[in-house]
């Protein structure tokens, strides 16, 4: 794995030391979030559930939700107009899930249709399963992307590259859109070669 | 004979006018060709290894870095002397919302869920080795003996990326471009092999 510093130094060694520190730091984050948009760094995080829970927080790294489980059961995704469709008083419906929707929720949480009308099982992680022998019924699992601060070795180079295409290609004394055109070229290649 | 670094740092210093080094030291040749090694990999799938590992009771869910760090990506899994069937992973849902919980008695498929996770489906009621076959995630060139990994049909490759990213670096566009324009022909080549 690469810690952040790593992949800096890639940067600024084909940059020839131009880049400004700080700026090329920031969008490195930038560019892992919208890397995330695709699903390379993948996760699956245990949520616990109360009855009748409204609202599921997904953890602070999390990025794009892929698939969410409840139970045994893996949940639609459905948009709010479909669940409006399907019944006007959906929100206040409590049973045995069946679908989620994350439309018209503050950042990244997410709601289950209907409420789960069990609350999920203590999280005792005796044997250390916690998705194998000590899976909580009735608990969710979200399947998600996230952010990290250490990336896979091989994803050095298209990162560095996406690093480099930003800075690059902002207002700066440095500023060379040719060379930020390049970098941006070279690392979605990459990444296509990659996946 | 095993190549090593030290004769691609040399035609790579070549390409690039610089046959004595003057402009680009050998150990930051060296270092984009490691990671030129390791990205011709990722995708040519060359140079494979494989690791045994213990399922656990009723867990499909695995992490790929946990497991293998040194992998880039999983090619093949396999039980026993059976290699199990790859699927996307949305077709399990597709064909059984309740997939995650089922029980079997032997894994049938394996699916990869981006590029960390991965799935062995149907669980089993207790542990089971199985093999995972991985494109590896090659060695680092830190001296001019280090031996290659890549065999030698992959090195253009890994040679082109490694000019095309000194010609970025020299903001060279024409040869940089070129060495691109290559370096999409090969990977093309490669894919549709």
């Amino acid at each position: 794995m690469s810690a952040k510093s790593q992949v800096l130094g890639l940067a600024q060694a084909l940059a020839n030391d131009q880049c400004d520190p700080q700026t090329i730091a920031d969008y490195f984050e930038d560019v892992l979030q919208e890397l995330n948009a695709q699903p390379w760094l993948t996760q699956a995080t245990l949520l616990t559930s109360a009855e009748a829970q409204p609202v599921f927080n997904p953890p602070p790294a999390h990025v794009r939700t892929l698939s969410v489980i409840y139970d045994d059961r893996t949940l639609t995704r459905a948009t709010l107009r479909e669940l409006e469709w399907v019944d006007v008083q959906w929100r206040d419906r409590v049973g045995q899930p069946q679908a989620y929707v994350t439309d018209e929720q503050t950042t990244n949480t997410f709601r289950l249709y209907p409420l789960p009308d069990l609350p999920s099982q203590p999280y005792i992680f005796f044997l250390g399963a916690p998705l194998g022998r000590n899976y909580p019924t009735y608990s969710v699992v979200l399947i998600h992307t996230e952010t990290r601060q250490t990336i896979p070795d091989w994803l050095d180079l298209p990162v560095a590259l996406a690093v480099l295409a930003r800075d690059f290609a902002r207002e700066s004394k440095y500023r060379d859109p040719a060379f930020a055109k390049a970098c941006a070229g070279l690392s979605s290649l990459m990444l296509k070669w990659l996946a | 004979m095993a190549t090593t670094a030290g004769p691609l740092v040399d035609t790579v210093l070549r390409r690039v006018r610089d046959p004595q080094g003057s402009a680009h030291s050998r150990s930051l040749v060296r270092w984009l060709l490691s990671l030129a090694q390791q990205i011709a990999n990722g995708g040519l799938r060359s140079v494979l290894s494989t690791v045994s590992f213990t399922t656990a009771p009723l867990q499909q869910i695995y992490s790929m870095t946990a497991l293998v760090p040194s992998a880039i990506r999983i090619v093949a899994v396999r039980e026993g002397d059976r290699n199990l069937a790859p699927v996307a992973w949305g077709e399990l849902s597709q064909v059984d919302r309740h997939w995650s919980r089922r029980v079997g008695d032997r894994y049938e498929v394996w699916a990869p869920i981006g590029r960390d996770l991965f799935v062995l489906h149907p669980a089993q009621p207790s542990s089971a080795t199985v093999v995972l076959v991985v494109a590896k995630l090659t060695n680092s060139l830190t001296v001019d003996t280090s031996v290659v990994e890549l065999p030698d049909d992959a090195q253009p490759v890994m040679l082109d990326l490694t000019e095309a990213l000194l010609n970025l670096k020299n903001r060279s566009q024409e040869p940089g471009a070129a060495a691109l324009e290559r370096l999409a022909g090969a990977w093309v080549a490669a894919k549709t092999r």
